[in-house]
């Protein structure tokens, strides 16, 4: 089990009141299983993907990711974790303005202070079709490139675990489509478990489990595929 | 350094605009240091250059050498002191000199003392002095035509004097210092060699004993000239470090949604902080080595006279305190850094 979250509840304190963000949400994510959150917004889907992405930790319930429990952690083996464990993919691809195609994979195994992947990312830039565009900068580069560029990025540090924060939304739905479809094959593919945040109903047929927030409560709807 | 080395390629304008202001700012630290140096020399440095320990003066006249006045025996008095190993007088007058057979009237300052003594300096050219109508000169009178060998007279004093041979660095109160022998005069001050650790030499407290130091702040306009021009030095590196700090303020807030998506991705604080210090540094290193040459560069091109001292020793402690200022005034930007929150890489688009 790759991601497991145990009766997880997130309260913020917003002035006098308490708010509850994520209330006791449970979730299992298998290797090779890609899920989809669906949800107003406003319903707690970006809390819900801090949290399963150690970003936050939960106010009650329980994180593991690969078998580590993320409540007793510091911030700074949090961010380890998500460095050698986590693959983030943002909303706008959210690269670094001046680093080429190649730096923004670089720059995760830099972090990492891991040099034997310098192969595997230009591998990967090969494997995404991104090879002609290796000494661009992300201005230079079309959306759909960008977002393929952010997978890429989210897949160089070999995580176990890939969380996609609404890939599509600035993207048309035919651009969009070809990067969720992009994300699910390289879940299943490399077995990874996947999870991604979205409103996009156009692509959920992709994913093997839907899940809908709301109000913080997280409920499974009924299985599209399988 | 990862970061901090392609983001400085990538934006050059924007660091080249800062480096441009920084090697200005710098220039102008480091000409004004030269000339308070320059200035500090030409009106002091044959008491800086001074051989001796302490300078004896009449107490209660506010450091002032000019307006102190011994009787000759207070050389002799203050010779017999324990710890004192040499006493030799000092009379300091302002007068003019003039070439025999010529019109033109020199300003100097007479040092009169004991030409067989320890203040006698060391001549850089010709011989030093075994008459007592014979003279040493500050080589910058020199310059103004003077030569060894030539008799000079000095209004308000009798007789003839021979100069014979010029001393380095031998100024006061932006004259030149004739060294010559006094006798019989009233002295101002008695200059003392003393027994190591030993200041007062077990002297009667009639007497004020100075260090050089002292004596410097005690010459009329010495220690205005030099405090104005350190308070524009002190304004110089405040105005640096607010520059440097505003700049990298201003660049780190741009930056933050970055910096945000970087410690989601899993990068440290620290690696974030390490990058923009580098950064500083290395812009601060650039700038201040560009501003040694053109400091240098502008040197070449002003007048002999003027008094400019730069010494390696003044640049490179004027450059560690600039990059000194230059990482302080970035403090602020790293606060700005720790308090980055990886959330907001998700968030922020919501």
């Amino acid at each position: 089990m790759t991601l497991r979250m145990k009766h997880v509840s997130k309260t913020f304190k917003d002035g006098p009141n308490a708010f509850k963000a994520l209330n006791d949400a449970s979730l299992n994510v298998n290797r090779g299983e890609f899920v989809a959150v669906i949800g107003p917004s406003g319903s707690g889907k970006s809390t819900f993907l801090s949290t399963a992405g150690a970003l936050l930790s939960p106010t009650s319930g329980s994180v593991e990711i690969d078998g580590t429990p993320i409540a007793g952690l510091r911030d700074k083996a949090k961010t380890r974790l998500r460095l050698d464990k986590i693959g983030f993919v943002f909303q706008t691809a959210n690269l670094i303005p001046y680093l080429n195609v190649t730096d923004q994979l670089r720059i995760i195994n830099v972090m990492a202070k891991n040099k034997k992947r310098t192969g595997y990312e230009t591998n990967l830039l090969n494997h995404f079709g991104l090879e002609h565009r290796t000494r661009h900068f992300p201005n230079e580069l079309s959306g759909g490139e960008r977002q393929r560029v952010a997978i890429a990025r989210a897949l160089v540090n070999e995580p176990d675990l890939i969380l996609a924060d609404e890939p599509t939304a600035s993207l048309d739905s035919k651009r969009g489509r070809e990067v969720v479809e992009l994300i699910a094959s390289e879940i299943h593919e490399r077995g990874k478990a996947g999870i991604m945040v979205t409103h996009d109903e156009r692509v959920l047929d992709l994913c093997d489990r839907v899940f809908m927030i709301k109000d913080g409560q997280l409920m499974e709807t009924e299985t599209i595929r399988s | 350094m990862f970061l901090a080395i392609r983001e400085l390629l990538h934006a050059k304008f924007r660091y080249i605009l800062i480096g441009f202001i920084m090697v200005l700012i710098t220039v102008l630290i480091l000409m004004i240091s030269g000339l308070a140096k320059g200035l500090s020399a030409d009106n002091a440095s044959s008491i800086q250059n001074l051989n001796a320990d302490n300078l004896v003066i009449e107490s209660g006249v506010e450091q002032e050498l000019t307006k102190s006045f011994l009787p000759e025996s207070a050389v002799r008095e203050t010779a017999q002191a324990e710890s004192v190993n040499e006493a030799v007088p000092l009379v300091i007058r302002m007068s003019s000199a003039s070439v025999t057979g010529s019109e033109q009237q020199h300003d100097v300052a007479i040092f009169g003392t004991d030409l067989q003594g320890m203040l006698t300096p060391d001549v850089i050219e010709g011989t030093k002095p075994v008459d007592s109508n014979e003279v040493i000169a500050d080589v910058s009178l020199q310059k103004e035509g003077i030569a060894i060998g030539d008799t000079i007279a000095f209004r308000g004093h009798d007789g003839e004097y021979t100069v014979t041979g010029f001393a380095e660095n031998q100024r006061y109160s932006h004259t030149p210092v004739i060294y010559m022998s006094m006798a019989g005069e009233k002295i101002n001050a008695v200059a003392i060699q003393t027994a190591e650790g030993e200041r007062n030499g077990g002297l009667e407290p009639t007497y004020d004993i100075l260090s050089k130091k002292e004596v410097l702040q005690g010459i009329p306009s010495y220690s205005q000239e030099q405090a104005s021009l350190n308070m524009m030095i002190i304004f110089l590196f405040v105005i640096a470090a607010f520059v440097l700090a505003i700049f990298f303020y201003v660049i780190t807030m741009q930056k933050k949604a970055q910096f945000g998506v970087l410690r989601a991705l899993g990068s440290q604080t620290s690696y974030i902080i390490n990058n923009l210090l580098f950064q500083v540094v290395i812009i601060s290193i650039v700038c201040i080595a560009i501003a040694i040459g053109m400091t240098y560069g502008i040197k070449m091109l002003l007048p002999d006279d003027m008094p400019f001292v730069m010494t390696a020793g003044n640049t490179v402690q004027t450059s560690v305190l600039l990059l000194a200022v230059s990482l302080i005034g970035s403090l602020i930007s790293l606060f700005q850094v720790v308090k980055v929150d990886p959330v907001e890489a998700i968030e922020g688009g919501a």
